[in-house]
């Protein structure tokens, strides 16, 4: 009997294997598998995404500035932008158009995107040159938190001649840089300090090595002071001009070569005391005193001024030994108080 | 017995396999589209979120319908995982995490990291710069998903007063196999194919076992036939051949006509009348005539004339001279007829002895053979 037993061991195996295979025909259920979360983060935004974020910008301001009306502005720009703007409709209104706004242009001719995952985000954008043949802006455009549309934060006229560092394609990403970051010539926070050193004390100052050759921005800004300090000297008054950085409102993206990108805003106040004179204010002065200046108003005693700047910088790397460049500025009067 | 169950439950079992592959090819055939349903809770707040990798978990485009009761504005929202963690925030919120069945998602409520209650108009993720795709509608709203490189999460949530989670349903077409036909009906066909060998092998290994009481049976051809004038019965000549009702349990033979012609040329031969019975059931002679049940050689044929030409007996009359029964009277009836007197003549012309002298040879030949009872008419029997 040993061949029946055979197999009928045989025939159970079979059965077993049966079983086995019957009871595995289950198909799995499918399981989500992401990609590995990546070392470095994504752009914040795509190209699309984008143009999607410069083109509401642009809506907005497109009927704000036909309505030259700062309601509504809020939405989509913040920071010096926004008061600049706000500034820019009252003059514009007070000077039937003839102070006309500053042209922006929404078109994007290089996208500088952050490469993050933290608010705020804050990105470049290099417009193409704008209709009336100035000079191409830069925009920067900030996030603020997560829940926050992407707004307008500044711009600054790229000055004549100066040439953008190389950054990452915007489907890379730009490393964003915190306003102490290492690795630089200085520091960004330093370098908007530096430069408002400067711009008080021109060549004097100690960090006048650390820029190159003086801007035109900064020349714009000496030679302003002149009419002014001209009339406070023929009336017996006194005129100083100031420029500090704003707290926290300094921001940098890293460039191709190791260095930064630098966008920091000033504030500058200029504060002109006489005496024995009046000083007729001008319709454009008094329409961003928020009303307390009736146009035509001569002032006795003392006119201070105070201008929202935002103000553009390469900064190399430290091992470049090379000094920062003022990329642009905008320089925007927006208030006036006077007696 | 065993090796039988044994091959019943093999037959069984590829029976059922290959019902269950055929099934899972027919009627349990998923169907073309994966389609699930997440049903999140109102305790958590009005935000659905599925986790990275979700969306794509269908293999193919995605469709994402949510459906909110009311006048809830519901918004559909794809961004990337980070961008949709930092919207949510510490929110409470419905988190996707995959598929708990084949038509349900599996759903996790992940609690408020903040203790303070939600803002009293539900948050509206629509319209932010974030998303890559997204749709918004009063009640329900739709949008498709095609998966790109990256870590995507959908948000969905209703939005302004009294709002509610939406239902979330995501739907994926799905190229459907059928992995299990083939090998079901395979492995069926293959334990079917086993249990009836099995069976059969049982079935005939049971045959031979009874081949054993079995005999061969062989049959000749050729039927044994009594040598003439050994042991048959001779009667006289003339004489009926009528046998005893003794030697009807002698075996029937029967005689092919070549074994007749034979018997009957050593009748002529040897010159003996031979009264050798032959029991002839309904035979038919050559001519056609029903031959009588009991006959006698041919007396009256002549020796040029071969084969079995049957006497040319008269009709049988019953004899009234005797109070026979009709039997006997019919086997007397036979030879008590004018044929006896022609018997008489060929024997007288062939030169035997007369019809008294036949008397002497009947009996020497005839010593085994039954004597009829009675023979009247018949010249032998003065002696």
């Amino acid at each position: 009997m040993p061949a029946r037993r055979d197999l009928r061991r045989r025939a159970a195996a079979l059965g077993v294997g049966a079983a086995l295979v019957l009871g595995a025909c289950s198909p799995g259920l499918p399981e989500p598998s992401p990609a590995a979360a990546p070392a470095v983060p994504p752009p914040v935004l795509t190209i699309d995404q984008s143009g999607h974020v410069l083109g509401a910008i642009g809506a907005r301001l497109a009927s704000s500035d036909t309505a030259l009306s700062a309601a509504g502005l809020e939405t989509r720009l913040t920071g010096p932008a926004l008061a600049s703007r706000t500034a820019e409709y009252a003059v514009t209104t007070a000077t039937a158009g003839a102070k006309g706004l500053t042209s922006l242009q929404m078109t994007a001719q290089t996208l500088i995107v952050p490469s993050t995952d933290t608010w705020p985000r804050t990105s470049f954008v290099v417009t193409k040159q704008p209709d009336d043949l100035s000079s191409p802006r830069l925009l920067v455009l900030q996030q603020a938190g997560p829940r926050s549309q992407y707004m307008l934060w500044g711009w600054v006229r790229l000055l004549p001649g100066i040439k953008m560092p190389a950054t990452a394609v915007p489907t890379v990403g730009s490393t964003p840089l915190p306003a102490d970051a290492k690795g630089l010539v200085a520091t960004p926070a330093d370098v908007v300090a530096h430069y408002a050193d400067v711009l008080f004390n021109g060549d004097a100052s100690a960090y006048a090595a650390g820029f190159a050759a003086p801007d035109s921005y900064r020349q714009g800004i000496a030679s302003g002071r002149g009419p002014l300090a001209k009339v406070a000297s023929q009336a017996a008054g006194t005129f100083t001009e100031t420029y500090a950085p704003v707290a926290d409102q300094t921001f940098a993206l890293s460039t191709a070569d190791g260095g930064a990108l630098v966008v920091g805003a000033m504030s500058t106040s200029s504060a002109l005391a006489f005496k024995g004179a009046s000083l007729p204010v001008p319709a454009e002065l008094a329409a961003v005193s928020g009303g307390t200046i009736a146009p035509g108003t001569e002032l006795r005693n003392s006119l201070a001024v105070t201008y929202a700047d935002v103000i553009a910088f390469y900064v190399p790397p430290a091992a470049a030994k090379a000094p920062v460049t003022v990329l642009g500025a905008e320089h925007i009067r927006t208030s006036v108080t006077g007696s | 017995m065993s090796t039988r169950l044994i091959a019943a439950v093999l037959g069984v079992l590829g029976l059922a396999a290959i019902g269950l592959g055929v099934a899972s090819a027919t009627a349990w055939r998923a169907g073309d589209t994966l389609v699930a349903t997440a049903r999140a809770g109102s305790p958590n707040g009005t935000l659905v979120v599925t986790a990275p990798g979700v969306l794509e978990m269908g293999g193919g485009p995605v469709t994402v319908t949510a459906r909110a009761s009311g006048a809830t504005k519901v918004v559909l929202a794809i961004g990337k995982e980070t961008d949709v963690v930092g919207w949510v925030g510490t929110d409470p919120h419905t988190l996707i995490a995959g598929l708990a069945d084949g038509a349900t998602l599996r759903t996790e409520a992940v609690a408020g990291g903040v203790a303070a209650p939600a803002p009293a108009p539900a948050p509206d993720p629509d319209g932010s710069d974030m998303w890559v795709e997204q749709a918004a509608g009063k009640g329900a709203a739709e949008l498709t998903w095609t998966p790109q490189p990256g870590r995507w999460s959908l948000l969905v949530a209703g939005a302004g007063a009294g709002a509610v989670a939406p239902t979330v349903v995501l739907s994926w077409p799905q190229t459907v196999k059928t992995p299990w036909l083939v090998p079901g009906v395979v492995v069926g066909a293959i334990l079917l194919l086993a249990g009836l060998a099995l069976g059969a092998r049982t079935w005939l290994g049971a045959r031979r076992d009874d081949r054993s009481v079995w005999y061969p049976v062989g049959t000749d051809a050729t039927p044994v036939v009594a040598v003439a004038g050994s042991s048959s019965p001779a009667t006289g000549r003339g004489s009926t051949s009528e046998q005893s009702p003794g030697s009807d349990d002698a075996p029937t033979v029967v005689l092919t006509r070549r074994q007749m012609r034979e018997a009957a040329a050593s009748v002529h031969t040897s010159r003996v009348s031979l009264g050798l019975a032959w029991r002839l059931r309904g035979h038919r002679g050559p001519d056609g005539e029903t031959r009588p049940e009991t006959g006698s050689l041919p007396e009256a044929v002549p020796p040029t004339t071969s084969g079995m030409r049957p006497p040319a007996a008269p009709a049988p009359v019953p004899d009234p001279a005797t109070g026979a029964s009709p039997r006997t009277s019919h086997a007397a009836a036979t030879t008590a007829t004018p044929g006896g007197s022609r018997a008489d003549a060929w024997r007288r012309s062939w030169g035997f002895p007369g019809a008294d002298s036949s008397d002497a040879t009947d009996g020497t030949d005839g010593t085994a053979g039954p004597q009829p009872p009675t023979r009247p008419g018949l010249s032998g029997k003065d002696d």
